[in-house]
């Protein structure tokens, strides 16, 4: 789960890394008097926010209720507040980060003295280092890391202290990432985290105290968020007419890749994930309701099942789909424990049955491409 | 011969009084497969389908020497589960466990390679040798007996892989699911050379996904196999940054851990790339007849 901005820095200031002065609003009546000139930054989950204009400076009460007017204008589920801070007088930008690297399978840490929006066109001055998972971010490493950025000695100190906190973080919150992008020694040579980037392993987020009480939706439609909680894994894909239905995430994938090789479009994948070992029908038919809402044309249901049960499915797919009323633009494949049961069931209805994997596949295109 | 599973196994299942566990259990009982044991703390001396419960792994291993360990514990108490199983010096790990905390999954990974143990997930499904030993969640009624041998991510679609098989009379040697999760012990590069050794397997299929590079950190080691490799990888139309199903399949910032990008790279390296299960069903079925 992605905190925004102004999360982050809130984590920040509870570990005592310095952050500039500033506050949230969610409309215009909320603005307060600070110095100027101030950043207004919309906060949002993607980056890239500059060249977005998606951040502004204003010099005076009159800009910044004309700037924070016309950001909040543009806002959406997912972006919904402004944060409003004092700009900071740069003398240099540094970055940090802090991850967990999956090709290593290591935590690592990443530091640079040319911080800020190219960050990414500097990649042959960000240095890298591994961080044993055993014996963690220590004196040594610390020592390593401050030397590539050719500090001044009073500042080294400074550095590796807010290295200490970051990764304090990483390991509290059993965080992704801890980001510092860019962190700021202004001209008074304070470090001050200028940014805040903070991912959190969703499988942890419900377990933090308080990160719990955030709600997980941010990263998800609300088909997807609603068919999460249901404790299947839903993703969403616009444009598309078919809604694919599967038990388990690699067959998901591959009937995608099948049916978008012979010109079909999925617009909603289902891995029912732990749902397939129900031994009743109640989170399914949740399950079947939310799918029925979408505006799909087809939807294709298929599962190998090793340890559910194909007539639980099959029970569900028949409370669920026989109000609809082209019945047949419903394709099921059901194969695994009880299949026999499960055909008959489905027998005598208007659902399309196929036996076979990829002839079921098959209909569901033809279907979504018929007029 | 067979890979990382043989005759001589003999199945540890931790967690075993859960209901997956006691699921396993009797699969295995039904099926032939030598368990021996299961682990849950305090439920030592009672039995799971005739198989006896003990409170520790070391009192298993004193009593009923296993020597792999199918794990199944909650993800809440599997990175100590996992410990306990390295501690004593199991070698062989099926870790079926999903959601579990990345964290952990970077100890366990890392604690497994400091004892050389070839551990399978966390979210592995398992391995299976058809008529040896079948540790995983697929039913032994699917398994037919021949020469392909598979490694893969994902269990669903390596099930309905050697199913498609199935239907050209072509069985698998072994197949061995080393877990959907972005952070996972053994993989392509480990499960690979075992089948170039293995007299059973004439073939192998790689099975992989979208998100992280490990596809791709295979190529040397293909390059220098004599058996024919073929690979399918997963996801070629799912946007990036879109998670689909594992919690591993997820396209990276910088796109080049797409499946097209994966199946270019593979393919530039002389693997043959289908870009369906169906054409690999077709491909492996040909080089099989010849």
């Amino acid at each position: 789960m992605k905190l925004y901005e102004y999360e982050g820095k809130k984590i920040f200031e509870n570990y005592h890394i310095d952050t500039p002065e500033g506050y949230v609003v969610e409309n215009i009546s909320e603005i307060k008097d600070i110095a100027f000139p101030v950043l207004v930054k919309a906060q949002v989950l993607f980056g890239g926010r500059g060249q977005k204009e998606l951040i502004k400076q204003a010099n005076d009460k009159k800009e910044i209720v004309k700037i924070s007017e016309e950001l909040l204008g543009k806002r959406d589920t997912q972006f919904t507040r402004l944060l409003i801070e004092n700009k900071l007088n740069i003398k240099k930008e540094y970055y940090l980060s802090i991850f967990l690297d999956r090709e290593t399978k290591k935590p690592a840490i990443m530091v640079s003295e040319h911080g800020g929006v190219d960050i990414e066109k500097n990649q042959k001055e960000i240095y890298y280092f591994e961080i044993d998972p055993f014996i963690g971010l220590t004196p040594f490493l610390l020592r390593n890391i401050s030397s590539k950025l050719r500090l001044e000695s009073n500042l080294i100190k400074i550095f590796i202290d807010i290295s200490r906190k970051a990764f304090q973080i990483f390991t509290d919150y059993q965080a992704e990432l801890v980001e510092i992008n860019p962190l700021v020694l202004d001209t008074s040579n304070h470090f001050i985290a200028a940014d805040a980037k903070i991912i959190i392993d969703d499988s942890i987020a419900f377990i933090l105290e308080d990160i719990k009480n955030i709600s997980k939706k941010r990263d998800y439609s609300n088909f997807e968020f609603k068919v999460n909680q249901l404790g299947a894994i839903a993703s969403e894909i616009t444009g598309g007419n078919i809604g694919v239905i599967t038990s388990g995430a690699g067959l998901l994938m591959a009937t995608v890749d099948i049916i978008e090789h012979s010109g079909g479009k999925v617009g909603a994948g289902i891995d029912v994930a732990e749902i397939a070992f129900d031994k009743d029908t109640h989170r399914l038919k949740m399950l079947f309701d939310y799918v029925k809402k979408l505006n799909l044309k087809v939807i294709l249901i298929s599962f190998f099942l090793q340890i559910g049960r194909c007539d639980i499915f099959a029970q569900s797919i028949y409370d669920s789909f026989s109000d609809i009323e082209e019945e047949k633009s419903i394709i099921i494949r059901l194969k695994g424990n009880f299949q026999e049961e499960a055909k008959n069931i489905l027998r005598n209805t208007k659902f399309t049955i196929s036996e076979s994997f990829q002839e079921a596949v098959g209909i569901a295109v033809k279907k979504s491409l018929e007029r | 011969m067979s890979v990382i599973i043989d005759k001589e196994t003999r199945v540890v299942i931790q967690g075993i009084t859960g209901s997956v566990g006691q699921g396993f259990a009797k699969k295995m009982v039904e099926d032939g497969t030598n368990i021996v044991s299961g682990v849950t703390p305090g439920k030592g001396g009672e039995k799971v389908y005739d198989v006896p419960v003990f409170n520790t792994l070391e009192e298993a291993i004193n009593k009923t020497k296993p020597n792999i360990s199918l794990i199944v514990v909650p993800a809440q108490y599997l990175k100590d589960a996992v410990f306990e199983t390295l501690y004593y010096d199991i070698k062989k790990l099926v870790v079926y466990t999903e959601n579990v905390p990345l964290h952990d999954e970077i100890q366990m990974v890392y604690y497994s390679k400091i004892k050389n143990a070839i551990m399978l997930g966390p979210n592995s499904p398992g391995l299976a040798s058809p008529g040896i030993a079948n540790v995983s969640d697929f039913n032994s009624h699917y398994l037919k007996k021949g020469r392909v041998g598979i490694v893969s991510k994902s269990g669903t679609l390596t099930y309905e892989i050697i199913d498609g098989l199935n239907q050209f009379g072509l069985g698998v040697s072994t197949f061995t699911c080393i877990g959907g999760d972005r952070i996972n012990g053994v993989d392509y590069v480990d499960i690979l050379p075992l089948f170039e050794k293995d007299t059973e397997t004439d073939a192998v299929i790689m099975v992989g996904e979208i998100g992280g590079f490990a596809e791709l950190r295979a190529i040397p080691i293909i390059k220098k196999m004599k058996k024919k490799v073929f690979s399918y990888i997963a996801g070629q139309f799912i946007p990036k940054g879109k998670k689909i199903g594992h919690a591993g399949a997820i396209i990276g910032q910088s796109g080049a851990d797409s499946a097209i990008n994966k199946l270019q790279k593979l393919n530039e390296a002389g693997v043959e790339t289908p870009d369906t299960i169906v054409k690999l069903f077709s491909v492996v079925a040909e080089f099989f007849s010849k």
